[in-house]
């Protein structure tokens, strides 16, 4: 079994995990484990949060994808997969890195979001909002431009210092569409896809990764731009920033049914103290969001020519 | 009447006009502001609204279990509420791999279908979704047509099957598991207040005749298609130029050949004659 780094745990895992650098840490027991075995049929006692999701006893999580595999999470250290014998196995790692990673986060009091994140000079913002948005092309189109990716996807909120929130580095992988990754010229073979059947891709982003904890300086929400002709960037604030903030948490019917949304409520009072909120109106169009990519290079200190 | 009710119609047939009318109706007779946030989750199968419930990233679901958990995600949410919530759709009324209704009555207080005649249907929608005539009009017949298909991209929908118009608007007419409210597009431009009427006591509204025609004001097209000139809307496509662009009645005759026409009614001629459409 190999041990990986995963945010600033030791991971030791029966499945192979490639998306995660392998640990070069100091000798201490594994914060996680992961194994293969059996999964029950359901939690004893359990709140359904949706039909995929038990939470039990204690916050322990079941997860299941019928096709995929089982999953089972508990304390925040250990991970059972069950796997459904369909034999895609990236798509069990797939909800791995990212539903039941963040319910580890979850179990550990940290905050995960629903967002990619990247480093631009000594800060990271964070890129937040709904599937098919653009959260991972934006991400690495500024990776494109120099800025050094952090997360996709899970973006993890540290707020266990007394300084001000902080980004936990995931793991250096992007997943992009084909679509994203012909703009980008990034080539498609030689990469794994992230379903079998699908045309959507993990792609390395191992270049400058850093494991260390970063400063969040800014959160962008990403919507739709409609119609709008002059769409701007603009600063949220007070109630409007809160909710935009809470809805963008990986996942608020998780956070319900963990009964942590008092917690996330304060999280969000505390992050939103110390980082700017902005909604960020992106238009379907590479274009416009080669534009947005420059724009935020600038505004953090990292604008050079792509 | 608490639960989902579909807001349910074959595209470009009038269902975001009669949505903007019934949100009007609900706030007094305002004025509609098109981009509500709270608006971009309400169509049933916006991913950011079925991810709420599951939990999971759709985006790495295979269509088929995407399909089978909808209803699932529906009775979720029809749980959790405390009246009626309004959900636009445009799947055709299908069952999944599995046998079961998509729209599962259990979640379901009813739905209100919108039909329009296809040969205007195909003018719109052809110059909405930035193809050529023929091509929709092939499309309109073809049974097996998905909408927001999984290739290279995804989009903020999940896929939706629509069938062809025929057997969209007969798998809606079809449903005696829920109540179901018929209007035509027609109807609607010729007394909308009548029809919005139908609609609000359909749905257990108030609605006095007040309350109606401020709705009825508030949706004008010119109304409309200024607003989207100011400040945009959401539901245009990238391949048009605008949403609110002409839907007059019987604009078809100027824009289809005479064999576009034929094309149409012999697809589609059976189900036009049920709705009162002349061929």
């Amino acid at each position: 079994m190999t041990d990986y780094l995963l945010c600033n745990w030791r991971v030791r895992s029966q499945l192979l995990l490639p998306e995660l650098l392998a640990w070069s840490g100091d000798d201490r027991a594994p914060d996680v484990e992961i194994s293969l075995g059996t999964v029950p049929d359901h939690l004893d006692g359990a709140t359904p949060a949706g039909p995929l999701i038990e939470v039990g006893a204690d916050n322990t999580c079941r997860l299941e994808i019928s096709r995929v595999a089982r999953y089972l999470v508990s304390g925040g250290r250990r991970v059972v997969i069950q796997p459904a014998g369909t034999g895609d196995d990236a798509a069990v790692r797939g909800f791995l890195l990212g539903t039941v990673f963040a319910m580890l986060c979850h179990q550990r009091g940290l905050y995960p979001l629903h967002a990619s994140s990247v480093r631009i000079g000594d800060a990271c913002i964070a890129m937040a909002g709904s599937s098919g948005i653009g959260k991972s092309t934006l991400a690495a189109t500024l990776v494109r431009n120099g800025a050094v990716l952090t997360a996709d996807d899970v973006s993890v909120v540290d707020l266990s210092s007394h300084a001000s929130p902080t980004i936990l580095p995931a793991y250096p992988q992007l997943k992009l569409w084909r679509n994203s990754l012909d703009n980008l010229n990034i080539a498609a073979d030689g990469l794994q896809r992230v379903r079998r059947s699908f045309e959507k891709f993990a792609v390395p982003a191992a270049t400058s990764f850093k494991s260390e904890a970063v400063p969040l300086a800014a959160i962008y929400v990403l919507h739709e731009a409609g119609g709008m002709q002059h769409a701007t960037i603009r600063r949220v604030e007070k109630l409007d920033a809160v909710g935009d903030l809470v809805r963008n948490f990986y996942r608020p019917r998780l956070l319900r049914a963990m009964g942590r949304q008092g917690d996330a409520l304060q999280a969000a009072l505390k992050i939103l103290a110390a980082v700017p909120l902005y909604r960020l109106p992106l238009a379907r169009s590479f274009d416009a969001l080669a534009g947005i990519a420059a724009e935020l290079m600038t505004r953090h200190g990292g604008g050079r020519p792509p | 009447m608490t639960g989902i009710v579909w807001i349910a119609s074959y595209p470009k047939s009038g269902s975001t006009w009669l949505r903007l009318a019934l949100e009007s109706l609900m706030s007094g007779g305002a004025p509609v502001r098109l981009n509500r946030a709270t608006q971009r989750g309400q169509t049933a199968p916006n991913r950011n609204l079925l991810e709420s419930v599951l939990g999971v990233d759709t985006s790495e679901l295979l269509d088929e279990e995407i399909e089978e958990l909808r209803p699932r995600c529906y009775e979720a949410i029809a749980r959790d509420l405390k009246h009626q919530v309004l959900l636009k759709v445009h799947d055709a009324r299908v069952s999944t791999a599995t046998g079961e209704p998509l729209f599962p009555a259990s979640a379901s207080a009813g739905a209100i279908y919108i039909v329009r005649d296809p040969r205007d249907v195909a003018v719109s929608y052809a110059y909405h979704a930035g193809i050529p005539i023929d091509a929709m009009i092939a499309r309109m017949a073809n049974l097996g047509h998905v909408a927001d298909a999984t290739n290279s991209a995804i989009s903020s929908q999940v896929p939706q099957r629509y069938l062809s118009w025929s057997a969209h608007v007969e798998s809606w007419l079809a449903a005696s598991d829920m109540p179901v409210l018929l209007l035509r597009y027609e109807d609607m431009i010729r007394d909308f207040a009548a029809e919005l009427a139908r609609a609000a006591a359909f749905l257990g509204l108030a609605a006095s005749p007040e309350t109606i025609a401020g709705a009825v004001a508030a949706t004008r097209f010119e109304v409309l298609q200024a607003a989207e000139a100011s400040e945009g809307f959401g539901e245009r496509a990238p391949t048009a130029d605008r949403f609110f662009r002409r839907g007059v009645p019987g604009g078809w005759r100027e824009e289809l050949t005479p064999v576009q026409v034929k094309q149409i009614q012999h697809d589609h001629g059976a189900v036009m004659r049920r709705l009162g459409y002349s061929t």
